[in-house]
């Protein structure tokens, strides 16, 4: 879908597809679109300062899918939250789309996906997906076309009138994507995501999201405990440590754009996996 | 077997009703048969999940206790005084019928629904500023919880020295019972919303009232019906014990606390029949609403279908 020419009458069936997508070309090729400069936050805690991160720096090139795996402990929620601007740095500049992450919030320029789909039990699928557009006083006819496009990416059209229990939970959490698509943002962040589903839906969602991410040419910043998640789905995995946060090595997956689950099987893909596995036991290993 | 258990009841409680002024002894040993039976064939009926038999089963358990009240009663000849009959009970609540209308409309109207509506608009308004504030959320909220359980009831002849013996002083009565609960449930009740909620909100940029008003209010929703069903009763309760201590000429309070003094029971009976039924109305209202504005909170949702995980 990255090569359809815009010529008319050509291949209408992928018309659609175009226009959802933002055309790669468009975009400055190495712009950054998240960049962490030597980060740190602390608080206090029982057992004095308590280190979530320590001098964290990191550039998102737009356009990238970036993992962002560790033990548990080691600040990958903590630096996604910074960046969304739900938790403030102790030291250190963050800049999302050059500017400051507070910035970036009230411009509705991220999209974010929290570790459970947490669907407003009082509305159904497509209000929840709705939510964002209310807020930002889109007018009824308008949230209503986009929240059932954004439905209609996660394959979710027949879903709309049902209330969350009604929905797997696999389903609330493609919801709950549709959600942070509503917006239309160029930025996904998102916080394990599929942590609490089963092998199967989530190899599944991890195929739908890589489409997504392609189409429609988003930067994804996205917290796993999945080596084999995280690989399949970035361009690049950073690897994280604890006591104190920091990241401990950034690893390539040079896997072309296009990815089926096939890729897993590949020679590539399982010294990549073992590069990160490397680098989580050595991050493991501080412990 | 069961169906024939029910059959059988019928008919010696038929029998029991029709003897027990001539021969009570006989309509006695009847109205056992009538029980055991009767019981009998409730629980068989009890088992049955069909539309009909879920309502069917609690009605006829009325019935049958009525019965048993009657026949006792009548049968071991309890003196009024200590217990009428239902059927005595009836008879002078369709007596006093307009009497007790008009009781209803001076503690209800007057002194239950406005001290309920503006007891509970206070307490709600309260707990929603006192959210705004850390400060006064750990302060007042003990404090409250502590108010909460105070018997106010008790302040009632001071409220009649305050405001005099009309309406006026059972409303106070009623604002004052009715605020705590209000109070300490919309506190609770904005804290529902889980963390994540709330992050959703701020990640949106949504202001305060949007975040109110899309998420910690629904999210409060059950806690405010919670809040709603206690007052109901509450201000029922509190307007009518605030009349013992003082009145006009009305009032369900009123007309319980003048006939106990004319050792007329069977009217003392027939107010308090009122008072329930006025209390079982409200809370059915409150109830139903509460079913179709809280219809995904997982206490409702439970036997409908499967529970939020």
């Amino acid at each position: 879908m990255q090569t359809i020419s815009p010529a008319p009458n050509s291949a209408p069936k992928h018309v659609n597809a175009v226009i959802e997508s933002r055309p790669a070309s468009t975009a400055a090729p190495h712009s950054s679109v998240v960049s962490v400069n030597g980060v740190a936050v602390s608080y206090p805690s029982a057992h004095g300062i308590f280190q979530a991160l320590s001098n964290v720096s990191l550039d998102v090139a737009r356009g990238e899918f970036i993992s962002l795996i560790g033990p548990s402990g080691c600040g990958k929620t903590t630096l996604l939250r910074l960046i969304a601007d739900l938790a403030q740095p102790t030291s250190g500049e963050l800049r999302v789309n050059g500017g400051t992450p507070n910035q970036a919030r009230t411009d509705r320029s991220y999209g974010y996906v929290f570790q459970s789909p947490a669907l407003y039990p009082w509305r159904t699928a497509i209000s929840n997906v709705m939510l964002p557009l209310e807020i930002i006083g889109l007018s009824p006819t308008e949230r209503q076309q986009r929240a059932a496009g954004a439905l209609a990416a996660v394959g979710l059209t027949e879903a709309a009138g049902r209330y969350p229990w009604q929905l797997s939970g696999g389903m609330q959490q493609r919801v709950s994507i549709a959600r942070a698509l509503s917006l239309q943002p160029d930025l996904l962040l998102m916080d394990e995501p599929f942590g609490a589903l089963d092998e199967i839906t989530r190899d599944k969602l991890n195929l739908h999201l890589t489409d997504l991410w392609r189409e429609r040419n988003l930067t994804v910043i996205f917290v796993t405990h999945s080596i084999p998640e995280a690989v399949f789905l970035s361009t690049r995995v950073v690897a994280m440590s604890a006591n104190p946060g920091r990241i401990s090595r950034v690893i390539e997956c040079p896997f072309p754009q296009r990815r089926t689950l096939d890729l897993r099987n590949t020679k590539q893909f399982l010294d990549v996996s073992q590069e990160v596995r490397d680098a989580l036991s050595d991050a493991y290993a501080d412990e | 077997m069961k169906r024939l258990a029910g059959i059988v009841a019928v008919v010696a409680g038929i029998a029991a009703l029709a003897i027990v002024g001539i021969a009570p002894p006989a309509a006695l040993v009847l109205s056992a048969v009538c029980a055991v039976g009767g019981f009998y064939a409730l629980a068989g009926l009890a088992e049955i999940e069909s539309r009909p038999a879920v309502v069917l089963t609690p009605a006829l358990f009325a019935v049958l206790v009525l019965f048993l009240w009657e026949v006792l009663t009548r049968g071991f000849a309890i003196p009024m005084i200590l217990l009428p009959s239902p059927g005595i009970i009836g008879a002078a609540f369709w007596q006093m019928l307009p009497e007790l209308l008009q009781d209803v409309r001076q503690t209800v109207l007057y002194a239950a629904i406005p001290g309920f509506l503006i007891g509970t608009s206070l307490g709600l308004l309260a707990g929603a500023l006192v959210d705004r504030s850390p400060f006064l959320q750990q302060g007042l909220l003990p404090l409250s919880n502590f108010a909460s359980v105070i018997p106010i009831v008790g302040v009632a002849p001071i409220m009649i020295m305050w405001f005099g013996f009309g309406g006026e002083s059972k409303a106070a009565v009623v604002i004052l019972i009715t605020f705590f609960p209000a109070f300490v449930n919309m506190v609770a009740g904005l804290g529902q919303a889980s963390r994540i909620e709330r992050d959703l909100m701020t990640s949106y940029a949504a202001t305060y009232w949007q975040t109110m008003r899309k998420l910690r209010l629904p999210a409060a929703l059950p806690f405010l019906f919670a809040a709603l069903k206690i007052n109901a009763s509450l201000s029922l309760i509190g307007a009518i014990v605030a009349e013992f201590f003082g009145t006009p000429v009305h009032g369900i309070g009123f007309r319980i606390s003048a006939e106990i003094g004319h050792l007329a029971l069977d009217h003392v009976w027939a107010a308090i029949l009122i008072a329930a039924l006025v209390g079982s109305i409200s809370y059915a209202l409150l109830a139903a609403a509460e079913r179709s504005v809280t219809f995904w909170h997982p206490s409702q949702l439970s036997g409908r279908t499967r529970p939020r995980p």
